[in-house]
């Protein structure tokens, strides 16, 4: 019978499915808390350290106070703002991250003008690793 | 022996599920996330939808109270709920969603409408299911589903 803890790793964390040459970090901003569950649940599951928000405002403030990540991903449909407008307002600011919009409803305008603000690109939701791995192994190449 | 037949039950509870067509692939995907250090993940999952998909029906339902219709607005509301809702591979209710986004694009609020009523009785269908095969899982004890290799 399975007892309580995975063996042999610390805080009873079980070993994640990918790792890294790198210590990834993911902030990801969502108003929906089973999307923030899930997608949390999914990264740190592949070994990526992350933080997850419920809108794009205590992400800007996070930002503002210097916690850097490699990769945020944002729901284009927030309560403040959408996707469009939070990458004017990160890149306006100077942050470089890169940054994907999630997307339950696939709008190819939404899409580019979200590209055009300086989105970096785009996962259709519901998330999954076939999504979001090779993105994570592109940034963690560099 | 009881525990074996419950679990039995548990097992062809979960497969009518998917046979029927209420949840798909993602529900799965959730399934392998579930682990020891996460051991109801599914179902907190489950409830964490419910309790917000609720909030978000409620404002669907209001918004297409109000007349003329505010297609980009209902579309947007719809936009959220159905992430959650694909999110957790509600299959049927998800399929609704598509629908209603349909009608939205056409300008349609009869259609809407329409959609939205089946919607609602989906989204209430699958939590009822949801609830009892939870409840049956628990009773029965944990089950060795695909877990992830240690």
């Amino acid at each position: 019978m399975t007892d309580g803890n995975a063996n042999g790793n610390q805080e009873g964390a079980t070993t994640p499915l990918m790792s890294w040459n790198n210590n990834l970090k993911a902030l990801l901003v969502d108003p929906s808390p089973a999307c923030r569950l899930i997608g949390k649940a999914y990264l740190t599951a592949y070994g990526v350290n992350t933080e997850a928000v419920d809108n794009a405002d205590v992400a800007i403030i996070l930002l503002n106070m210097g916690a850097s990540f490699n990769v945020i991903l944002i729901d284009m449909h927030m309560r403040e703002m959408n996707g469009a407008q939070f990458a004017m307002l990160l890149r306006s600011s100077g942050v470089q991250t890169k940054l994907l919009g999630m997307s339950a409803m696939f709008r190819e305008r939404e899409k580019e003008e979200f590209l055009e603000a300086g989105g970096d690109g785009f996962i259709e939701k519901p998330l999954h690793p076939s999504k979001f791995v090779p993105i994570l192994q592109e940034l963690d190449s560099n | 022996m009881e525990r074996n037949n419950m679990r039995r039950q548990v097992a062809l509870m979960r497969q009518s599920l998917f046979t029927q067509g209420y949840l798909d692939e993602q529900f799965v995907q959730l399934e392998e996330l579930q682990d020891d250090t996460n051991p109801n993940f599914v179902e907190e999952i489950a409830t964490l939808y419910y309790r917000d998909s609720c909030r978000s029906l409620q404002t669907i339902e209001q918004a297409l109270e109000k007349t003329p219709h505010d297609f980009n607005k209902l579309d947007n509301h719809m936009h959220q709920f159905k992430g959650s809702s694909s999110s957790i591979g509600a299959k049927k209710v998800k399929a609704e969603c598509q629908q209603f986004r349909e009608y939205c694009r056409a300008g349609n609020g009869e259609g809407c409408m329409r959609t939205f009523q089946l919607l609602k009785k989906e989204h209430a269908t699958l939590k009822k299911k949801l609830e009892a095969y939870f409840q049956m899982a628990r009773q029965a004890g944990p089950i060795e589903t695909a877990s992830r290799p240690k």
